[in-house]
């Protein structure tokens, strides 16, 4: 186990360092850079900036450099801890993420403790009543979600909040009088306002796919024999479910929470931009488009970071939930 | 009845003296917002009177006087739209006239003064000016913007920032700056420049000059004690000042001194909260100190959709930028429920979209073609202008040629209706004397090298609203007279490079800076080589001064010779008359195709704000909606 963990450990940085030459290439392949999308947009709106004003931040960005000085300049300061400055916030790339990646934590967590307490007692539930109505119902409403997308679902929930209910506002995660306030109760309360519609058109889909996941799961221990003996045995319906098949068919969830984390962060990009969410994603979405090279560089191996840590986690927390694995 | 006379009697003497009183007041007193007058009788601040200039800017304002308060909500999508903020507060060293907007009037500037032949200009400040800290705005910040800013530099090798601003060169030469007085500064150039007051009044070109020297010397290596005056440490030292050199630097940095209205309180990333400016220079007519309203602010949309359904809410007290015109029903319908009302102004352009065709066209047979003026006009009278109108402009935009269109100063009487009709017969006979007879089998006409006559489009994207619309409009038009048309879409970056490198066919560009064209020609002449798709390459050569490019041939000879003797004649009516010469070569000869112009701009107003006009025109030199002088807005309760 500690041989097995120790051995990802070592294969995290090669990778770590692999994914970001190929971040920084892929950032860096469409044409021009941050100066001339940045150019090309104000020209649109006819606020073409004067010559000289641009001309002013190509050297102070240091864009006329080639790029591997710039990539070097980049990871030797990443590896200090120094994420660069972005182009768009003229501040450190630290200070525009921390932000907001607390804000995205806060709401993630949220939004998969939320689906995870509700769709697994569905799962468990519409496994048990196999074909019975209230299965073929809830597997409707599963089969809804699913194929629903998450931006639609996202925009029908703000014209409804907006236009019907004006409770909250139009999106966003805090009332414009607590946006810039530091934190307090009220604005806390605020907050868990506000984050009723993300999580609930979030964790929709995400809900209906794990219903269908621990459904399915639930069914195969079902139907294997060792549960037929538990029932020959005498046991108690409920002591089979939770103590001999639910812990069985819980672990393909747990290996797929590996795999949420860096989605958390970058799988509700939509979403965010629908609601107006003051998270990760849709800054990284403009970074990219923007190609504020530190800023969408910094997040991509933050969020590849997260996928590493993610799956090493994973598989640490199946073993301690699965012997069988632990004694291997 | 006889005592209620006397009462009567006794009311009116009151009146009149109250009235007198009243006017008196308004000569020699003015008045200023609640939030201010407690911090003058706290001693915090000193009375509006040290305040405000000796003459200030009397501003009129649109309705009515307002009354002092409130806080104005924007949105924008964060600090690289730093144009929403700029659009609502900036102030140019001269501006529009209020009442003719031909006019270069003061602003923060008092006025100019042009030597005949426009080789001096003086500009003269305004005496008691103060920055929004109080201290006195006078010659000094000029002499540092020019001295400190734009011709020191750190290094020996690093060119000086004047040494790359054409509009500051006459001939090649920079002027000399001279501090005359504290309210006069010259500009004395070797030959005439007659064009720099009307970039005293443009804020695309100068609004840099506006530097508050007593602010940034604190970072400026020459002033520092402990820095030295050249080197690498100049260098980095350097940079902070330079970045002063954007107006926009101003609002992501509170406690900088600001001449405009409001100025930045907070800026967090989520929100720029900006606060009334005690030392504003312009009053009301009845001498109250401007601005009306304490705060704006400005909160910061994940994307620019947001903004249209943030105004549906009432969220939004005033947006233009960002509001589509597509929303336009949805955002009447929703106007009760949100207490707003939706304003329709007026956009300048003369196109929306203009069809480039593109005269340095790589294929000879094409650009043949292109060259000549039949096939242009032939092209133009095949496009149902009426039709584009009614089906994407809800009939409200005005069907007519890619020119200055009419109410504008450089209109010339005919001009938009040239090769405007839709006369597609007419098109097709012009195009079978070009000797285009033969057709294939789906009806395309065959040119002289027997290829199909297939045109193609670029189009960019995220582009224009209606633009992709227009297109697949025209493509049936153009159909009927055996054209085709193909469109190819590509991003921003890669259509400015496929234009840049003469790559394309024919592509399109919104036709928008017709107000001053005689400073900025580029609608009617082309002059950028990754913008004016319609000959780039004499953009090129004209942009190197004839090093690299291709020489103008034909009408566009004729146009550049014309545009050299615009820019050196110092009489502006001469100047303007001349220039129009050019706006008659480019119609006449359908240098470019124009759709629609005059188009329709949505924006919001929500119904406690006064004093916003419910007509106004939208352009990039008035940098709208600037022009219609938030400083004078109001709210009612």
């Amino acid at each position: 186990m500690a041989e097995y963990s120790l051995n990802r450990l070592v294969s995290f940085f090669p990778t770590l360092f692999i994914v970001s030459i190929l971040v920084f290439i892929i950032i860096n392949a469409p044409p021009g850079d941050y100066l001339t999308v940045l150019a090309n947009e104000l020209r649109q709106t006819g606020d073409a900036a004067a010559e000289y004003e641009l001309g002013i931040l190509e050297q102070r960005y240091g864009l006329n450099q080639p790029i591997h000085v710039r990539y070097w300049k980049w990871i030797t300061n990443f590896v200090k801890g120094d994420l660069g400055e972005s182009f768009e916030w003229r501040k450190p790339v630290s200070e525009v993420i921390g932000d907001r990646l607390l804000l995205t934590l806060i709401l993630s967590g949220s939004t998969m403790f939320f689906t995870w307490l509700i769709s697994i007692p569905i799962g468990v539930y519409t496994a048990i009543h196999k074909d019975s109505l209230s299965d073929r119902v809830l597997t409707i409403v599963g089969f809804l979600g699913l194929a629903t997308p998450n931006f639609l679902l996202a925009l029908v929930a703000l014209y409804l909040s907006a236009v019907h209910f004006q409770v909250i506002g139009v999106g966003g995660l805090f009332s414009e009088e607590f946006a810039s306030a530091p934190w307090s109760v009220a604005k806390a309360i605020d907050l868990v306002k506000h984050m009723i519609i993300p999580i609930l058109v979030i964790g929709t889909s995400q809900m209906a796919e794990l219903i269908r996941i621990m459904r399915s799961n639930m069914l195969d221990i079902l139907g294997q024999p060792y549960v037929l003996t538990n029932r020959a045995k005498g046991l108690k319906g409920h002591v089979i479910v939770y103590k001999h098949c639910l812990r069985v068919a819980i672990n393909p969830l747990i290996s797929m929470a590996g795999m949420q984390l860096p989605n958390l962060i970058s799988g509700t990009m939509i979403v965010a931009i629908v609601l107006n969410l003051p998270t990760v994603g849709p800054m990284l979405r403009r970074a990219l488009v923007s190609q504020d090279v530190y800023l969408s560089g910094s997040f991509l191996m933050i969020v590849t970071a997260l996928l590493l840590v993610g799956n090493l986690l994973a598989d640490v927390a199946l073993a301690l939930a699965d012997p069988r694995i632990r004694y291997n | 009845m006889k005592t209620l006379f006397r009462v009567n009697r006794l009311l009116l003497a009151t009146l009149f003296v109250l009235l007198l009183a009243h006017v008196g007041d308004a000569n020699t007193a003015y008045r200023e917002a609640p939030m201010l007058s407690k911090l003058v009788s706290e001693g915090q601040l000193p009375p509006v009177a040290d305040r405000l200039p000796k003459e200030p800017l009397v501003m009129q304002v649109e309705e009515e006087i307002g009354t002092y308060g409130g806080t104005l909500v924007n949105v924008f999508t964060g600090q690289s739209d730093a144009s929403a903020v700029r659009r609502v507060l900036i102030e140019v060293p001269l501006w529009f006239g209020q009442d003719n907007r031909d006019e270069i009037a003061s602003n923060i500037f008092a006025g100019y003064q042009a030597a005949d032949d426009g080789s001096i200009v003086t500009v003269y400040l305004r005496e008691g000016l103060r920055w929004s800290d109080g201290h006195p705005y006078t010659a000094d910040d000029i002499m540092f913007w020019w001295e400190d800013m734009l011709l020191y530099t750190p290094t020996p090798d690093q060119p000086r920032v004047a040494d790359s601003i054409p509009w500051l060169h006459a001939n090649g030469r920079l002027p000399r700056v001279t501090k005359i007085n504290d309210y006069e500064v010259s500009f004395e150039w070797d030959e005439p420049n007659p064009l720099f007051p009307e970039i005293l009044r443009n804020d695309l070109f100068i609004t840099g000059i506006l530097q508050p020297k007593h602010h940034l010397r604190q970072f400026h290596p020459r002033y520092l004690a402990d820095v030295p005056d050249q080197g690498p440490e100049a260098v980095e030292r350097f940079q902070v000042v330079l970045d002063y050199l954007s107006p926009t630097e101003k609002y992501w940095n509170p406690g900088t001194p600001s001449l405009e209205a409001w100025v930045t309180k907070v800026w967090d990333g989520r929100q720029l909260l900006l606060e009334r400016n005690p030392y504003y220079f312009k009053v009301d007519p009845a001498g109250n100190q401007l601005p009306y309203i304490d705060y704006v602010r400005f909160d910061v949309i994940e994307d620019r959709q947001l903004a249209n359904i943030k105004a549906m809410a009432g969220e939004i007290d005033f947006q233009f930028r960002h509001i589509d015109f597509q929303n336009y029903t949805a955002l009447v319908e929703n106007e009760e429920r949100g207490n707003y009302r939706t304003l329709l102004w007026q956009d300048s352009g003369g196109a929306a979209p203009n069809i480039l065709l593109n005269h340095n066209c790589k294929d000879p047979v094409l650009r043949e073609l292109i060259r000549s003026k039949e096939f242009r006009a032939a092209l133009s009278l095949a496009i149902d202008r009426e039709l584009i109108n009614e089906m994407l402009w809800y009939g409200l935009a005005t069907p007519m040629q890619g020119t200055a269109p009419v109410g504008t100063p450089f209109y010339v009487e005919g001009m938009d209706r040239m090769y405007a009709e839709y006369a597609p017969d007419q098109a097709n006979a012009l195009l079978d004397g070009l000797g285009l007879t033969q057709r294939n089998r789906d009806g395309i006409r065959m040119r002289p090298d027997n290829q199909p006559l297939t045109l193609y489009l670029d189009l960019m994207s995220p582009g224009w609203p209606s633009h992709t619309e227009t297109f697949e409009l025209v493509q049936d038009f153009w159909k009927q007279i055996g054209v085709d048309l193909k469109i190819n879409v590509s991003e921003r970056s890669l259509y400015h490079m496929r234009i840049e490198n003469n790559e394309h066919q024919l592509a399109h560009w919104n036709m928008d800076r017709t107000l001053m064209p005689t400073l900025d020609p580029q609608s009617f002449l082309p002059i950028a080589p990754d913008q004016n798709a319609e000959a780039p390459l004499y953009a090129k050569w004209y942009a190197t001064n004839g090093r690299e490019g291709e020489v103008p041939e034909d009408v566009y000879a004729e146009m550049y010779r014309v545009y050299q003797q615009v820019v050196s004649t110092v009489d502006a009516k001469e100047r303007n008359e001349l220039f129009k010469k050019i706006v008659r070569l480019h119609a006449e000869n359908v240098m470019t195709i124009g759709t629609v112009g005059l188009t329709p701009v949505v924006g919001v107003a929500s119904n406690r704000l006064r004093n916003v006009p419910e007509k106004e025109i939208q352009a990039t030199e008035f940098r709208t909606p600037r022009n219609a002088q938030p400083e004078q807005f109001f709210f009612v309760d």
